[in-house]
């Protein structure tokens, strides 16, 4: 199969940025956050705003979505932001960018800024806010083609409200709503793939990223903020509190859902499927079960059977995926 | 942080010379060239003129054309305006925002349920103070679906830190529209505005009004200076934080400070405008209260067919007067209390367009609470309170059910007793809460008929019957008369029996009711006569019944059983076949009606019609202008 770049992206110029010269650059998220011991979501921030300042010297300007990250970064009267930051409610972050855009453009129509000032609007929201109830706004902002990145911080379930289940829950994880007993097993339902919602709106970029895989995150955040126009990165990042582990195993966990395939790291560029990192030997699920616990029912016998389903479910996912991939490679000659 | 208690806020008091605006309501056109246009369109008209850099909009009927003109502007480069064509209310009012956050003037539009599907981000504009405009063409919302005006909608967001102006008419709608920017804007005020007019009866109704030149718009709104402003990457800002129960109290002070300083603020504005417009506004405004033993309080549309009951009343010598509320937030208490408290004011009655089910409606409680405080503190002197629940889902007001209003408070005021705690009547229930709607005509709706050409066109959904009372009432502004042209709404479609309404006058036409004892009925359609026969007895003494038919009028005549008054017919649609292939019959029966009644020299009309048709093909447009004259010609009567 043939694959054709339809909307031909005009990206950014950028340098490689790599995480060593993290050290020594501004840092676009300041100090003193509130956010809990282990969490990484803060790195997913600092990196996205150092990819576009530093890497790709544009001016980010941000949304934010109600959720962790916004509550532990602008509890008045402090603020965390040395950028332009904006909230407004839950479901909205796609929005807000949307209209910080058109602000942009109609500014620099009338001579009000300069026409070259690289600003770039960067929006972010965790799943509840992307996968759930901001998921119209977030359409609706990709459709339209405004010039934004968002970045969807994936912590898998509703945490700052105190772990409720999302639409990106997986399947049998105990959740405050999901809960475990004789009638119910955790959630019941498969998570949505919201990362192939995004490939369907054929955007020119789109990419999941993990944050234990930092050089790989940091990549495809830049390659996402240089287009021009709508792009959409979906990071994994775990939660110690929602999961169920001690800080110093929040990494560890990342790299088990991508050794475990429940993660593939992957990047969908002009219409092209690339997976960044293969497993060369990839783990069984149980270690990433094992991992955490929310999933600690499921070590029980009584429960294989879920356990087996959703092997089955990842073990489908992955072959899809190969499958895609191998479609968008040139056909040899 | 600690806030210190008090046993009672001092209200700190506004500075000298300022305050809460009372005017006499004074019949002006002002300045600038006239137009027809609707309410929507002379909405969008001042929108274009303002040229904000941001517009973000959802389409909700009854709001849907304003956003069609715009878009239209847009399309033809008349605004360097961004549209952003969100997908849905939410994202909207959330984009709005966003762009003026990001140091752009901005405004959406909505009504009813996308005002609701907005509400959550609603709030936040004025607790961000961010300057934006909101056109809210009025529309119902509540548990039931309907499509109508009234003011549920305008209600709902009652609490939030908004001005809400309510507009009355089209010119209303244009006028609040430009300075609703302006007061925004203001340093002292920086919050956002809703500009309100009534869907339908204001939204949807051709009406003659005055526009300012766009330089003069340019030069009144000014340059917009943002507060905050996200694009200054050097000085960042973070907009909308989390605040916690010690520092909440703060934040809405500061708010209520501004709020309270609006009023204020509207009237210098107003006072400029007035200067250029030579329109004047001011919060409310008082209708030959001077003298008035009886009054009626509303807000919108429904105080144009109050004042045309004042007029009348007050031509039989009866003291009524009316006060016209036009800022619903900040609520002018101290204004509203010192008009409706005079020596003279024995009964009131408060026109609601919403409901608190079980209560009376939003209006009439808060203004009972104003003048009952007015009265403790004060004047100790409170005229008998009611409450007439109107309008509600766009039920017709009638100069019926406005008269019947003056004549109970009369009754009231002669008793000089209140009806207890719960006066409150919804019009147009009998007391065993049946629907009486009855629409046989009012008194007072013949006796203004003898100014007016009241014209009633029956026709089915495609036959262009609205565009024939657009139309004609277009032509008759831009031959100097004054007129409304609006058809009902409804879930016709085509094919579907419809009305369409013109009224022409010599004088402003005040009253906004349905047409129920025309002048004229003119019936597009043969096969409608049989669905609409009972309506025809209404047709005044002199009145007249034009048909498209083959029939004669004899034939007609007999058939209706109309006895007396006058019966043309013309085969509109025959014409309309031969002379440019399509079943149109609007053409040849505003040309015969034209003709009939000699509203204009019909060489004028041609030329209007060229005008305002010109989107179609010349071949088509010669047919309908050969058949302009064929209907003059063939039209017969007896």
């Amino acid at each position: 199969m043939e694959t054709k770049d339809i909307r031909g992206p005009v990206t950014r110029d950028g340098k490689k940025f790599t995480p060593q010269k993290l050290l020594g650059t501004r840092h676009s998220l300041g100090a003193g956050h509130a956010a809990c011991a282990g969490c990484p979501g803060p790195s997913v921030i600092q990196a996205a705003l150092h990819a576009a300042r530093d890497g790709l010297g544009c001016e980010p300007v941000v949304a934010f979505a109600t959720g962790c990250m916004e509550v532990v970064t602008t509890l008045y009267p402090s603020n965390a932001w040395r950028v332009p930051y904006m909230h407004s409610a839950f479901p909205n972050s796609a929005a807000t960018a949307s209209g910080i855009e058109a602000a942009i453009k109609a500014r620099k129509a009338r001579g009000e800024i300069p026409a070259d000032k690289d600003i770039k609007v960067v929006a972010f929201g965790g799943d509840g806010g992307t996968y759930d109830i901001g998921l119209q706004a977030l359409s609706g902002a990709m459709e339209r083609g405004h010039d934004i990145t968002y970045i969807c911080y994936n912590n898998e379930a509703y945490m700052n409200t105190g772990v409720q289940r999302s639409s990106a829950t997986p399947l049998g994880a105990f959740t405050n709503t999901a809960q475990v007993g004789e009638a119910r097993v955790g959630k019941s339902e498969f998570v949505k793939d919201l990362t192939r919602i995004m490939i369907a709106h054929d955007l020119p970029y789109v990419a999941q990223a993990s944050v234990h895989r930092f050089p790989d995150m940091l990549s495809k955040l830049q390659k996402a903020i240089a287009v021009r126009g709508p792009s959409f990165v979906n990071v994994l990042s775990t939660c110690p509190v929602g999961w169920g582990m001690t800080t110093d195993e929040v990494l560890t966990a990342a790299e088990l859902a991508v050794e475990c395939n429940v993660w593939p790291l992957y990047e969908f560029e002009n219409g092209k499927y690339r997976i960044t990192y293969r497993p060369a030997n990839p783990r069984p699920l149980m270690d990433y079960i094992k991992s955490q616990t929310r999933f600690r029912h499921l070590l029980k016998p009584e429960y294989a059977d879920i356990v087996r389903r959703f092997e089955e479910y990842i073990a489908l996912r992955w072959q899809e995926l190969n499958d895609l991939e191998k479609l968008s490679q040139p056909a040899a000659a | 942080m600690s806030l210190k208690l008090k046993t009672w806020m001092p209200v700190r008091k506004l500075p000298p010379g300022t305050g809460q605006p009372i005017m006499p309501a004074e019949r002006t056109e002002g300045r600038g060239e006239a137009h027809a246009m609707t309410g929507n369109d002379a909405a969008a008209y001042a929108l274009m003129q303002v040229d904000p850099h941001v517009a973000a909009a959802y389409p909700i009927t009854p709001q849907t054309e304003l956003m069609h003109k715009f878009a239209e502007f847009v399309a033809k480069g008349k605004v360097s305006t961004n549209l952003v064509t969100v997908e849905s209310e939410h994202s909207a009012m959330t984009a709005t925002l966003a762009a003026s956050a990001a140091g752009s003037r901005a405004f959406t539009a909505t009504c009813a349920n996308g005002l609701a599907y907005m509400l959550e981000i609603y709030g936040n504009a004025g607790a961000l103070r961010l300057p934006v405009v909101l056109l809210l063409v009025n529309r119902h919302v509540g548990g039931l679906l309907n499509i109508h005006n009234d003011h549920t909608d305008a209600m709902l967001c009652r609490n939030a830190a908004w001005l809400q102006l309510h507009g009355e008419n089209a010119q209303e709608a244009y006028d609040l529209t430009v300075m609703a920017f302006r007061v925004a804007e203001d340093p002292r005020v920086r919050l956002p505005v809703t500009v309100c007019f009534d869907g339908f009866i204001v939204s949807h109704t051709v009406e003659k009004l005055r526009t300012l030149k766009k330089e003069e718009v340019q030069g009144f709104v000014g340059e917009f200076a943002p507060y905050v402003d996200l694009l200054d990457t050097d000085n960042p800002r973070a907009v909308g934080p989390l605040v916690q129960p010690d520092t909440t109290v703060t934040f809405y002070a500061q708010v209520s400070e501004a709020m309270r300083w609006a009023p204020a603020v509207f009237e210098e504005v107003a006072a400029e405008y007035a200067q250029l417009s030579g329109r004047q506004y001011s919060a409310l405004e008082a209708y030959r209260m001077e003298d008035a033993e009886v009054a009626i309080l509303g807000m919108g549309s429904v105080c144009g067919t109050t004042r045309a009951v004042v007029d009348a009343l007050r031509s039989e010598g009866v003291k009524v007067g009316m006060v016209k509320l036009r800022m619903f937030r900040p609520f002018p208490v101290e204004a509203l209390a010192r008009v409706l408290t005079g020596p003279n004011l024995k009964a009131l009655c408060v026109l609601d367009k919403a409901v608190e089910l079980g209560n009376g409606g939003p209006l009439f409680a808060e203004t009972a609470a104003a003048l009952a405080l007015q009265a403790k503190c004060d004047s100790g002197r409170m005229p008998i309170l009611t409450n007439a629940i109107i309008g509600l889902g766009g039920r017709d007001v009638t100069l019926a059910d406005v008269n019947g209003i003056y004549t109970n408070l009369l009754n009231l005021a002669a008793t000089g007793r209140q009806p207890g705690m719960d006066p409150i009547v919804y019009i147009d229930l009998n007391d065993d809460g049946e629907n009486i709607f009855d629409l046989s005509a009012s008194r007072l709706g013949k006796e203004r008929a003898s100014s007016t050409q009241n014209i009633v066109m029956m026709a089915r959904g495609g036959q262009g019957a609205k565009t024939a009372s657009y139309l004609l009432a277009q032509l008759m502004i831009d031959i100097g008369k004054y007129a409304q042209g609006f058809p009902t709404y409804g879930p016709e479609r085509t094919g579907a029996p419809i009305k369409a309404f013109a009224k022409i006058s010599d004088h402003p036409i005040d009253d906004r009711q349905q047409i129920y004892a025309p002048d004229v009925f003119a019936v597009f359609d043969e096969t409608l006569l049989d669905t609409f026969q009972a309506e025809f007895q209404n047709l005044a003494p002199e009145g007249l019944l034009l048909v498209n038919t083959k029939a004669s009028p004899k034939e007609i005549r007999e058939k209706v059983g109309l006895v007396g008054r006058r019966v043309y017919t013309v085969d509109a649609t025959g014409i309309a076949i031969a002379e440019f292939g399509a079943n149109r019959p609007n053409t040849a029966m505003m040309a015969a009606m034209l003709g009939i009644l000699k509203l204009c020299d019909i060489e004028q009309f041609k030329e209007a019609f060229k005008n305002k048709m010109q989107r179609l093909s010349e071949k088509v447009l010669q047919g309908n202008l050969k058949a302009i004259d064929r209907a003059v010609a063939e039209v017969q009567g007896e």
